[in-house]
Parts: C-alpha cells; sequence; structure tokens
C-alpha cells in the first residue's frame, strides 16, 4: 500500500533535478558529486558550493542510511492527506556521502517505533506515473 | 561614521486592530495596509504627502503601485522589499529604510505588512509555488511547521530539552499577551497543563508552539534623527538592522534540510546576530529586553543561544530559570504576547513593540528599557535583526 493518498503530488522534474528523478525512475538513489573535489551535494545544483565547479558524476547510495531526524505529523495542511494521518516526514542522513540528508518517511513503523540514530534500508515505492519514490524501513 | 543628525530613527508606529485568520471580511488588505500606514504617519505628526518611501519584504502583495494609487502619494522615489521568505526579512525591511534616508534617496520611508490570508493563501497550508517542492511535497512535507519540526527534534535530541522548555516560551507569551489589549489571545488562560495535553501538530509541536495565523496590518516611518526634531513623536533609534543566512545554509528546513550538520540545531541566526551586534556597537549583556520572532516556541530556545544570552544547548534550562519573563526576568521577551498570543503579522508588530518599550509605552514595560533587540525570523533563510535605542 502507498505510504500517502494519491492525491499528494508526485515530483514534476526540473531542469535542475531532472536526472535525480531519472534515476528513480530507475529504482536508483544517486547523489552528486563534484567531480573536482569530490564533495557530495543535495538537492541537486549546477555548482558545486565548496569549488565551483560544475563538472559532476552521480553516485549510487544503497545501505548507508540512517534516520537523523523526524516529525510526527497530526494535523491536514494538504487537502486530501487526511486518510494518512498520523504519518512521519524523515530526515535520511548518509554518512558516507558527506553527510547528505535526503526528506523521505519511514513505512511500516509507529511513532513510537522511531528512533534517531537508527540503521536504514531504502524501498522504492511506485505511486503510477512519473519516478518512483526513495522511503525507507528500519534495518532488521 | 555616521553623523549623529543622519542617524536613522523610527518616528511613528501605527497598526490596525489584528483578528484571527480570515476575521477581515468588511475590509481589504489593502485598505488594512493604507490605514496602517496613515496611522504611522498621524502618530509620527507627518502629513501622508510626505512619505517618499515604502518598504516591505518578502511576497507582500500591496506593491508600491497600489499603495501610490490607493493612498494618492504623491511622491514616492524609493520603493523595496527585501528577500526571503515569510517574517524572515521583517527587520530587513528596516536595513532597507535605513539606506533609503541616509543615502537621500527617500525622507521619510514606510515600512509595513499587511496580511489578510481570509483574503488569499493561508500561510500554513501547502503552496504548491514553492521552489524544491519536488524534494518535500512528495514525502508529506507541505507547510512551515512540518518543515521547522525535525530541526526542533533533533536540537531536544541533542542537547536534553524538555517539552516544558518549549511549553514555558507559550506560557510567557501568553502572560504578556493578557497585559496587551490588542493581543487577540488578551483573554484566553493557558496552563502548562493545558499546554502539554493540546494536540499534536507535527511532533515535537503541539498546539500552542505555533504561531496564530492573523488578519490586519501595521507599519512605520523612518526618517534621520534630525529631520525627526521637526516631528512629534519621541525617535527610536535604529542602532543597526542587518539581514544574513548561516554559510551553507541555503534553503535549510524550507528546503532538504542540508544545511552545515554542525548547524543543524541551531536556529540560523548566528551570523546575523554577530553582524547586528557589531554594527550596533553593543553585547547581548547590554540588551535590556528583545522581541523574539516566535513562529515556533523550539526556535525561539535557539535564537536565545544564537544571539548570546546563553550557550548552546542552555536555553532549555534558561528560560526554566526565569529569565524570559517580565515579572522577575533579566531579559524579558516578546512583552506583547508575540506571533503566539499577539498576532502574527510576520514579525513586524514585534518591530513596533521594540519601538514601544523604547518610547516606554508597552503594556509590560520593563522599566528604563534603553536597547531592545528584534529578530525577524530564524531557521528559514535568511533571518533579520535590528538593534533599537534611546
Amino acid at each position: 500500500m502507498a505510504y500517502f493518498p494519491p492525491a499528494v503530488p508526485g515530483p514534476e522534474p526540473t531542469i535542475e533535478d531532472a536526472v535525480f528523478w531519472s534515476h528513480c525512475a530507475k529504482s536508483e538513489l544517486r547523489f552528486q558529486k563534484c567531480a573536482s573535489c569530490g564533495r557530495f551535494r543535495h538537492p541537486p545544483s549546477p555548482i558545486c558550493r565548496y569549488c565551483r565547479a560544475t563538472e559532476h558524476d552521480w553516485v549510487e547510495a544503497r545501505d548507508e542510511a540512517e534516520l537523523f531526524s523526524f516529525t510526527v505529523v497530526n494535523y491536514p495542511s494538504f487537502s486530501g492527506i487526511e486518510p494518512a494521518l498520523p504519518y512521519n516526514v524523515a530526515i535520511v542522513r548518509f554518512p558516507s556521502f558527506d553527510n547528505v540528508r535526503l526528506v523521505s518517511n519511514i513505512v511500516g513503523a509507529e511513532p513510537r517505533e522511531l528512533l534517531i540514530g537508527s540503521r536504514l534500508s531504502l524501498i522504492w515505492e511506485d505511486i503510477g506515473p512519473g519516478p518512483k519514490l526513495p522511503r525507507f524501513r528500519a534495518s532488521a | 561614521m555616521t553623523a549623529i543628525r543622519d542617524e536613522a530613527c523610527i518616528v511613528g508606529l501605527g497598526e490596525t486592530e489584528y483578528r484571527r485568520w480570515g476575521g477581515f471580511q468588511d475590509r481589504s488588505e489593502l485598505q488594512l495596509t493604507c490605514e496602517a500606514i496613515q496611522a504611522a504617519a498621524a502618530d509620527a505628526g507627518l502629513d501622508v504627502d510626505d512619505i517618499d518611501g515604502v518598504v516591505s519584504y518578502a511576497m507582500d502583495r500591496n506593491d508600491p503601485a497600489f499603495l501610490q494609487d490607493a493612498m494618492g502619494l504623491p511622491n514616492i522615489r524609493f520603493a523595496s522589499q527585501a528577500w526571503g521568505g515569510g517574517g524572515a526579512a521583517s527587520c530587513a525591511s528596516l536595513q532597507h529604510a535605513v539606506a533609503a534616508v541616509q543615502s537621500g534617496a527617500a525622507h521619510y520611508v514606510a515600512a509595513f505588512r499587511g496580511l489578510c490570508q481570509g483574503q488569499s493563501a493561508r500561510y500554513g497550508k501547502f503552496n504548491a509555488a514553492r521552489r524544491g517542492n519536488n524534494f518535500l511535497a512528495p514525502f508529506g512535507m507541505f507547510s512551515p511547521p512540518i518543515m521547522m519540526a525535525p530541526m526542533i527534534q533533533r536540537y531536544m535530541y541533542e542537547y536534553g530539552v524538555k517539552q516544558e522548555h518549549l511549553g514555558e516560551i507559550a506560557l510567557n507569551a501568553r502572560a504578556n499577551a493578557h497585559r496587551n489589549p490588542r493581543a487577540v489571545m488578551r483573554d484566553r488562560p493557558l496552563t502548562m497543563e493545558t499546554y502539554l495535553a493540546s494536540r499534536l501538530i507535527a511532533s515535537p509541536l503541539r498546539l500552542y508552539d505555533c504561531c496564530q495565523e492573523n488578519d490586519g496590518a501595521c507599519a512605520v516611518i523612518v526618517t534621520t534623527l534630525e529631520r525627526a526634531r521637526d516631528l512629534k513623536a519621541r525617535p527610536v533609534r535604529i542602532l543597526a538592522a542587518a539581514h544574513m543566512n548561516t554559510p551553507g545554509w541555503g534553503a535549510g528546513p524550507v528546503g532538504t534540510h542540508n544545511m552545515p550538520i554542525e548547524d543543524y540545531g541551531a536556529g540560523n541566526c548566528a551570523s546575523v546576530a554577530r553582524e547586528v551586534f557589531g554594527r550596533a556597537g553593543v553585547t547581548p549583556k547590554d540588551i535590556d529586553v528583545a522581541q523574539i520572532y516566535d513562529h515556533f516556541s523550539g526556535l525561539v530556545l535557539m535564537s536565545l543561544e544564537n544571539f548570546g544570552f546563553c550557550g548552546r544547548g542552555e536555553a532549555g534550562d534558561f528560560v526554566a530559570d526565569g529569565h524570559i519573563r517580565w515579572e522577575g526576568g533579566d531579559l524579558p521577551i516578546n512583552t506583547s504576547g508575540g506571533h503566539l498570543s499577539e498576532a502574527y503579522m510576520h514579525g513586524f508588530n514585534l518591530i513596533l513593540e521594540g519601538a514601544r518599550q523604547i518610547r516606554g509605552e508597552s503594556t509590560s514595560q520593563v522599566e528604563g528599557a534603553e536597547i531592545c533587540l528584534v529578530t525577524g525570523g530564524s531557521g528559514a533563510p535568511a533571518p533579520s535583526a535590528a538593534i533599537l535605542g534611546v
């Protein structure tokens, strides 16, 4: 079952983030890595903030995720979200990718089971047309 | 060094009644904005025709062309809007006004916020036009409370800050609002028990941790000390006004939360604090009273640390010890009730309250207050701050 009702919008790729989402369509979570200084960055941006180079690679992140912070949401600020309440929004950290963080969700977890610092496993959710979404589960 | 006569000051304060979100159906946001600006001019003893500059910030809908037309202002020769979302740039509007009057671009600048969310979009709801939404909305991060909550959660986790510490921010605001007839929440008591039992919005934020959403308008007139001598109101000096993001912060919590990890739970005000204190030539110890931007309780704690009133991670104990209370505290904050309990005018009503403290006119007047800090935003890019003085 999808984490959110279909009313919740999926990504509409822009010139700045289309490559990220094209990887997601193939179930690949890849972050931008500067080809000059080697630092990772997210969200996608045209220029490295550390060395101002534009050349970059896209490196795949698999099982390096950790719960950095989260919130359990219990009010509807989007029309159509009501059936999903309460839901969580997680800040997922990738320590071996210069600590880049991804905003996502932890599926299959009760609010009291959300623990900062816990290890997470990537899963892919197909929300219909458009790219698949990277979400997470607590690692066994 | 600016000559004394060229120093900038606030000479007029004007505001409409504040009501809860959707509370004005009989007057438009534009009308309320004009009323606030006219009230500020009247307070200063200034002819409205002499207003030759207008400034606001971040997405104000009342742009100068409409104001000029509506009020028949004959000589608008300076107009600007400071960047940043919501109320982050509230005090940056003062910075623009100061630059205008000191450069001679304008002589009397009206800085303002008009806000009727009942006539447009609610700030606490999903905004499809938000840049970077692709990384937020598909994951349920729709609105400011959800965006700020993980930052506050991490801050509490790192420093052992308790829910009751957040609650003290809400209770302090409410206690001050009880003395303020303008405050929307003036007659609504709040206890720690009620606070702790209030409904969860986005953990750790409960209902009373989140600012209200209100309708109304407020404005100030800025000019130089030299010109203020011909006006009737006692001038409130703007010792400094600044507007800065922390390096690497980017969109921070209203984006993908990729601000520098060591600053994650730190509120984004360290840079602007350094800047505003440095330019004003004062230190945190000199501040008699402060109006700290209170969109969310936990961010007030971070601001107290960022602006140097206590050390990193110490704000929970600092507020628990009573420092921020009007009665008995050495740093009373949010003496009008702030956004949590007076009204949420995107930071601008905090500037009016700061000026009232310097004029000695607050309903929670701090005796002998000579220097007041006002902050604009925190967390979101790019926060601003101003230091007002006698």
